[in-house]
């Protein structure tokens, strides 16, 4: 296959991956990369390095909608930064150490959690109203924000700031190690951990992912790691296939593509592990 | 015990005129960042196809390897440009996207200081410092 015609194909993958990413919450990164790897058998690091590119696009360019909704907590985002930075800074330092195989056993096993993270989607537990956190008192984390679905205002205060903190440089660095957003643990994380309302713990997810993608993609940019010829395909591809998805989000059976989706990414994921351990 | 600590929540931070002020900044950033990034990587890209037939037609497996080479530094990245290459174009546009979230972090950092609001003065910087050093490491070629 030549390069031009291999381009215009991923190009086009690409933003279907973008598309279906943004409707069921998860970056394209997990898609593009085990289809780089597993149907073109391209260098796995070469694909880590145009996901990470991808990441900060859809990051960036989806975060604007967020913000303007009022979705997004600044606050805790910026705040939470200085875990998902430091990670991916290390993350990004250890790749060159860990080995091929030890990339795609981790692929599978975050494919897989996120898979069955998706599947339960955990129901809204009611937001926490006082908050004993220190940090968070003293940084004003807490917020609230406009439901569009319900109409109500839903006011919510944030806990767990140290464990969050924890968290969020463990995601961080699979972020780096891996070249995706791993929305997958942050918003868990958010929800779980520091009682953040999932709507709100998604949005500023994606909010933070750009950030932390950028801390490593310094790394991978200067290591020659970032191929223009096959991360300007991918880049591009994946944005406006966000950009799209996020327009059709509230016309499409969400729930229906959401199995889909969980099915598509256990059998990734089944196939990353098999190419990392045998 | 109602103390200091038991605060209830409504405090409408994000309502505040800093908060504000720091969204809409944020959002321009990001929305001219990525749009930048994005024209300059897809006219880039044409324009080395255009440019460059042999690798058009050249298989992708020898473009979409580690041994392919394309200038990585700055000073290369602005000599390709400098040369009407389309690869040095695209390779600013991927540059351009990387920098977007470090702009914002660093346009957030001055929102804050005007507004005095210092913890998260201390905050934004320190996310400021770790990722320049992220570029500094990534020169080195630890």
């Amino acid at each position: 296959m030549s390069a031009l015609l291999f381009d215009l194909l991923i190009f086009s993958v690409s933003i279907l991956a973008g598309l279906l990413g943004a409707v069921v919450g998860i970056g394209g990164g997990a898609v593009i990369v085990p289809l780089l790897t597993l149907v073109f058998h391209i260098d796995i690091r070469l694909a880590i390095g145009a996901s990470i590119i991808s990441v900060i696009a859809t990051s960036s360019g989806a975060a604007v909608a967020y913000i303007r909704e009022r979705m997004t907590n600044l606050r805790v985002g910026m705040f939470l930064e200085m875990g998902t930075t430091v990670g991916a800074l290390t993350g990004a330092l250890l790749v060159s150490v860990v080995p091929d195989r030890a990339l795609f056993i981790l692929f599978g096993i975050v494919l897989a959690w996120s898979g069955i993270s998706m599947y339960k989607s955990p129901a809204d537990a009611k937001p926490l109203q006082s908050s004993k956190d220190k940090i968070a008192n003293y940084l004003k984390l807490h917020s609230h924000y406009e439901d569009r679905a319900t109409g109500q205002t839903v006011t919510y205060a944030v806990t767990g700031t140290k464990l969050g903190l924890g968290l969020m440089y463990l995601a961080g660095m699979i972020s780096a190690l891996l070249g995706i957003g791993s929305g997958a643990l942050k918003v868990p994380a958010m929800d779980l951990a520091m009682k953040i309302p999932l709507k709100a713990s998604s949005a500023t997810s994606n909010f933070m992912i750009g950030v932390t993608a950028a801390a490593s993609a310094g790394v991978y940019f200067s290591k020659g790691d970032i191929n223009p010829v096959l991360t300007a395909p991918v880049a591009i591809g994946v944005l406006v296939g966000a950009i799209i998805g996020s327009r059709i989000l509230g016309k499409l059976n969400a729930k229906v593509l959401r199995y889909i989706f969980v099915g598509v990414l256990l059998v990734i994921s089944i196939e990353m592990l098999q190419r990392g351990l045998f | 015990m109602p103390d200091e600590e038991n605060k209830v929540v409504p405090e409408k931070v994000e309502d505040s005129d800093e908060m504000r002020r720091a969204e809409i900044v944020v959002s321009m950033v990001l929305l001219l960042g990525v749009s930048i990034a994005a024209t300059l990587i897809g006219l880039g890209i044409a324009i080395t196809f255009i440019q460059d037939h042999s690798l058009a037609s050249e298989s992708y497996k020898k473009v979409a390897t580690k041994s392919f080479h394309f200038p990585t530094t700055p000073q290369a990245i602005f000599k390709s440009i400098a040369h009407g290459q389309g690869m040095g174009i695209t390779l600013l546009g991927l540059f351009a996207l990387i920098l977007t979230p470090i702009v914002r972090v660093a346009t957030s950092l001055l929102v804050f200081k005007k507004s005095h609001d210092t913890p998260f003065v201390l905050i934004t910087s320190f996310v400021l410092v770790v990722l320049l050093t992220s570029f500094a490491l990534g020169r080195l070629n630890l």
